[in-house]
């Protein structure tokens, strides 16, 4: 695997993780009208999550 | 003039580095020390130090009987085990020679943890023999550097979180070490793969295996064997899916094994009894404390971690601390604790000690002023890092003389634990620790001993079994062990548990006396204890209040031992 595809794979999860967490709303299952705070910090992570994905695409091929 | 005050300025070069690496050895040869006295002291303690080591005690002494742990609570004597069998199994010959004795966990659990230390040395040793190796092809090969690989190892020990909990009667670090075998020989089979270009099967079996057993060992041990296979899947996807498919299937076919052997008591002790809430404060609160406890080698570590993944290839390492860390989030279960970072600590040590590596080789190139810088400011560093982990028994003169030295306080003043009994005012505890105030840590006395041997001569006078949180006293008399609390709560919380035969025996006081420590049973069982059991004794051992109670309305009012 290279550190592109890497990156990708880090921006996929990123991805799944915030519609996952929306999610977790449509099924009822949050108690908190809204964002609640576990889930402020898990998008946080998620955000983080992509943001480390788009920066290691410029690394190319090199391998992971 | 010039040359005299080059060669001094060389002997000052030389001299400074050896004189801190000699100091950052020394403070971590001193922790081991400690170590091994208070492991000492624990081998030597008849009782639970820690709740639950006497249900380990349980296990482990069914299993010498040929018996499974995981069994039926809604039936006498309620008790079931909720960790998987390996380290209990590993335990019973020294149970069928010595009978069913605390140290005798205490003592594999202990071994592991050195184990585990070695492994961390040997894995930064063969770093630095490699890298030599490889820059010096066709010379002599590298030495490695001894004193960091030395630190490393003895730094997993220095921890206070290993140190609390490695020689006790728990399978937590047990775990820890199948996991960094694991994780150490995968690093070396993939590094003699790629050397050589070939495959080397048998050595990711013997990996594998180590897996396996961490597995059965602790159900924490999941995230490292994610890691695994990440790095597996990483480095070589096909591959990784050909050894998870087997992989998966064996840890499937060996589950539903004991589960049918059990009658399907495995999976409702080992699963649903673990089905907890998480309390995030707790998360929240040992993070922090770990983080400002093992900041150094966190920091480079994860430092360390950021560079692979941009500059290089991520080691297994790089994934194991990362997978470690997260996982350490469980740590906010109620029930878990401190013991759940032990293994981020492992990879972050590892992770530190090829670091340091790097930067050694690194400086060995830019001439000597940087070699000079890097000697000097890496055992500072390691310096730093022991003396936030401080912890040190004061019980002697001598210790408490070099506590003093260190300008470290020589004891603390705590309260005794109390949950069935009135509050107690502070006392003087001969034990200093940097996480804090500790219930874990401070050598038993023998004052505890013969606090646990008072709480036994009162279940004595009565005839039956104590219903007793802990086993120790059972233990101690040759009688049943009745409950394990904690997994009672559990299965309770989990609507999984018929508590009406517990309930008829209590409230028909079946049994002479109920010890209590912490009260962990579920609360209609501590409601039924209220209303058919009086407190009639208090013993304190190892900070806790006991409270020793025997029937209402009965006229045998213990006599307190020796009045």
């Amino acid at each position: 695997m290279t550190k592109k595809q890497l990156g990708h794979s880090f921006i996929f999860l990123g991805i799944f993780l915030i519609l996952a967490l929306f999610g977790i709303d449509l099924l009822g299952a949050g108690k908190f009208q809204g964002i609640g705070p576990a889930q402020k910090l898990a998008l946080t992570g998620a955000g983080a999550i992509i943001l480390v994905g788009l920066s290691l695409l410029p690394r190319g091929d090199r391998p992971a | 003039m010039k040359k005299s005050l080059q060669a001094a300025s060389g002997k000052w070069h030389a001299a400074i580095p050896r004189l801190l690496i000699g100091l950052a050895l020394l403070a971590f040869v001193g922790y081991f020390i400690v170590y091994l006295i208070y492991a000492a002291n624990l081998f030597q303690f008849p009782f639970d130090y820690d709740q639950g080591e006497g249900f380990e005690l349980m296990d482990t002494a069914l299993f010498s009987l040929g018996e499974w742990p995981y069994r039926n609570n809604d039936v006498y004597p309620f008790y079931s085990s909720n960790y998987p069998p390996l380290f209990h199994v590993i335990t019973v010959p020294l149970v069928w020679l010595f009978g069913p004795k605390y140290w005798t966990g205490r003592l594999v659990s202990f071994l592991g943890t050195l184990v585990t230390a070695a492994a961390i040395a040997y894995a930064v040793k063969k770093d630095t023999k490699r890298r030599r190796g490889a820059e010096r092809r066709g010379e002599k090969k590298g030495r490695g550097r001894w004193w960091l690989s030395a630190l490393t190892g003895l730094g997993f020990l220095a921890s206070n979180y290993v140190y609390h909990v490695g020689p006790l009667f728990r399978q937590h670090m047990f775990m820890v070490m199948f996991e960094t075998l694991a994780v150490v020989l995968l690093a070396q089979v993939v590094a003699r793969e790629e050397a050589s270009g070939r495959d080397n099967n048998k050595g990711l079996l013997v990996v594998m295996f180590l897996l396996l057993l961490a597995g059965y060992t602790k159900q924490l041990a999941y995230a490292t064997v994610a890691a695994v296979f990440i790095f597996l899947f990483l480095r070589q996807p096909k591959r990784a899916v050909m050894w998870a498919v087997p992989f998966a299937a064996v840890t499937g076919l060996i589950f539903l094994w004991i589960n049918a052997a059990t009658d399907g008591m495995w999976l409702l002790n080992t699963v649903t009894a673990n089905i907890n809430p998480f309390i995030p404060g707790q998360a929240i609160g040992l993070f922090r404390q770990w983080f400002t406890l093992h900041t150094v080698i966190i920091i480079a570590a994860a430092l360390f971690a950021v560079y692979q993944l941009y500059f290089e290839r991520l080691s297994v390492y790089t994934i194991w601390f990362v997978a470690a860390v997260l996982n350490s989030v469980t740590a906010g279960k109620w029930g878990a604790g401190e013991s759940y970072f032990a293994t981020a600590i492992a990879a972050s040590l590892i992770l530190t000690g090829l670091a340091f590596n790097r930067l050694l080789d690194w400086s060995q190139n830019r001439g000597a002023n940087w070699q000079f810088a890097m000697l000097t400011i890496i055992p500072l560093l390691w310096l730093v890092q022991a003396d936030k982990l401080f912890h040190m028994p004061t019980h002697t003169p001598a210790l408490a003389a070099i506590a003093n030295a260190l300008g470290q306080p020589t004891e603390v003043w705590i309260a005794p634990q109390t949950s069935c009994s009135a509050p107690r005012p502070p006392e003087r505890i001969p034990y200093v620790d940097s996480a804090g105030v500790s219930l874990l840590g401070r050598p038993p006395s023998r004052a505890d001993t013969k606090a646990g041997i008072a709480i036994t001569e009162l279940v004595a006078q009565g005839e039956t079994a104590a219903f007793s949180e802990d086993a120790g006293f059972n233990f101690y008399l040759g009688r049943d062990i009745v409950t394990n609390p904690t997994q009672l709560l559990n299965l309770y919380n989990n609507n999984a548990v018929d508590l009406t035969k517990m309930l008829t025996m209590l409230d028909e006081q079946a049994f002479d006396t109920v010890v209590l420590r912490a009260q962990f049973y579920p609360p209609e069982v501590l409601n039924m204890i209220g209303q058919r059991y009086e407190t009639t004794n208090l013993v304190q051992m190892n900070g806790f209040v006991y409270c020793v109670m025997t029937p209402r309305g009965s006229k045998s009012i213990i006599e307190p031992p020796g009045g």
